[in-house]
């Protein structure tokens, strides 16, 4: 018996009795999906015009000016923005939700992009509307559970504008524009819950979205590999 | 059923290299690299460090080596090599924690998992005994002989994907090796005598 063999011995006896626990898996996924704000090569956060609207303002105001106020440099917002809709139950992938007031607002920018922000679970409905005023195409949906589908339509990476490729913002706003689908597509705009309420950007949810080359093909839940 | 984003069967039989090129434009991809090698990773870094650490250590892994994914050689299909270099780095950086679990097991009288090991015949008494002196020279080699002789002997690394992994030429890691291996077996011959003793003291008691 030599030395290695001794050694693969001492290795059999430190050698854990079973594999990484599971909360070690829920880790690393978490971290690697915070990292996926990390961008590759530099990407460029867009700032758009509505910012000048008081942080300090509460949702319903927030929403109100995001449409009507909005007061920065440049070009006036024009798009329609979140409807101060009344808490409401509505269904999510993951079960029924309750959506706040007002929790979302869609601004449309200076230079033509459309910035959707949730600060909670919306209306999907007034939502999709008004994402479809400013000018997009698409469906907006809750996802309480990011991590399955109870029931949706079946899609394949074909099906993504472009193939295969989503875009993770893990951000509770995004800043969308008519090219980022071709003629004749959309986008999935999921609400998301917090996989840690308080992270970034404090809200409880967060937004991310999917182009589709066809509309009709938009599906009504995505499971997210990260999303836990 | 909705479909899981950019997964799949395509991806299960997609290369490490081929996932990780698709994790540079979606970088949700990237968690089936883990999926593949978390286990071997945290086996691993749990010998190496032990159970208090080796969660840290492999979670710091996969988030480094997530974000120099792009720096990947997409020309190496299997990401094993590279995973086992990153992890290799953050246990130096664990180093401390890393020799007092070797000071540890080898001062535990009997070891960790054989208590009551004075009724067992003299065989397995010396054979536990060497263990405990291999544990205390592992603690004593220098990090970069320890890196080779581990990766090998408890990684299952060959040669050329050592160097890999810790960008040396297979030539060094040769020389590591001998010398890490030269070092622990004198560390073990200056034992023997001691082993025996202990051999006849535990079969007396």
């Amino acid at each position: 018996m030599d030395e290695m063999d001794t050694l693969d011995d001492l290795g059999a006896e430190l050698r854990p009795a079973g594999g990484p626990a599971g909360r070690l898996r829920t880790r690393i996924a978490d971290d690697l999906a915070a990292g996926t704000v990390r961008p590759l090569a530099g990407r460029r956060r867009f700032r758009p015009a509505v910012l000048a609207v008081p942080v300090a303002a509460a949702a319903v105001v927030a929403a109100s000016l995001a449409i009507t106020h909005g007061s920065a440099p440049g070009p006036a917002p024009s798009a329609a923005g979140g409807a101060a809709t009344t808490a409401t139950d509505a269904t999510s992938t993951g079960g029924t939700v309750r959506t706040a007031p007002a929790a979302f607002t869609v601004a449309a920018n200076a230079d033509g992009s459309v910035t959707f922000t949730a600060r909670d679970f919306v209306d999907t409905d007034a939502a999709t509307r008004a994402l479809r005023r400013a000018g997009l195409t698409g469906r907006v949906v809750n996802q309480q559970d990011p991590r399955g589908c109870p029931s949706g339509d079946h899609f394949t990476s074909d099906d993504l504008f472009p193939a295969g490729t989503a875009r993770i913002t893990h951000s509770n706003s995004v800043t969308m524009r008519s090219t980022d689908y071709p003629r004749g597509g959309g986008l999935f705009v999921a609400v998301l819950a917090q996989a840690r309420p308080g992270q970034g950007s404090g809200a409880k949810v967060r937004v991310e979205i999917l182009a589709f080359k066809r509309a009709d093909r938009i599906p009504a839940c995505v499971t997210w590999l990260y999303a836990g | 059923m909705g479909e899981t984003v950019a997964a799949g069967v395509a991806e299960a039989r997609a290369t490490d290299a081929e996932v990780i090129e698709a994790s540079w434009r979606a970088p949700e991809r990237f968690g089936a690299l883990h999926d593949r090698h978390l286990d071997a990773l945290y086996r691993y870094a749990y010998q190496r460090v032990g159970p208090a650490a080796a969660d840290d250590v492999v979670a710091e892994t996969f988030l480094a080596a997530f974000a120099q994914r792009a720096g990947y050689d997409v020309g190496r299909a299997d990401a094993r090599p590279w995973l086992f270099g990153i992890l290799t780095n953050k246990i130096a950086r664990w180093r401390r924690t890393e020799t007092a679990h070797y000071r540890a097991y080898a001062r535990a009288p009997g070891g960790w998992t054989d208590e009551g090991v004075a009724e067992r015949v003299a065989e397995q008494v010396s054979a536990q005994a060497m263990r405990r002196h291999l544990a205390a020279a592992l603690g004593q080699l220098g990090q970069a002989d320890r890196d080779v002789l581990l990766l090998i002997a408890w990684g299952q690394l060959s040669y050329d994907e050592v160097g890999q992994a810790l960008r040396i030429p297979a030539g060094t890691v040769a020389s590591r090796l001998n010398r890490a291996r030269r070092k622990v077996r004198q560390a073990l011959a200056g034992h023997d005598s001691t082993d025996q003793h202990d051999v006849a003291r535990r079969g007396n008691q």
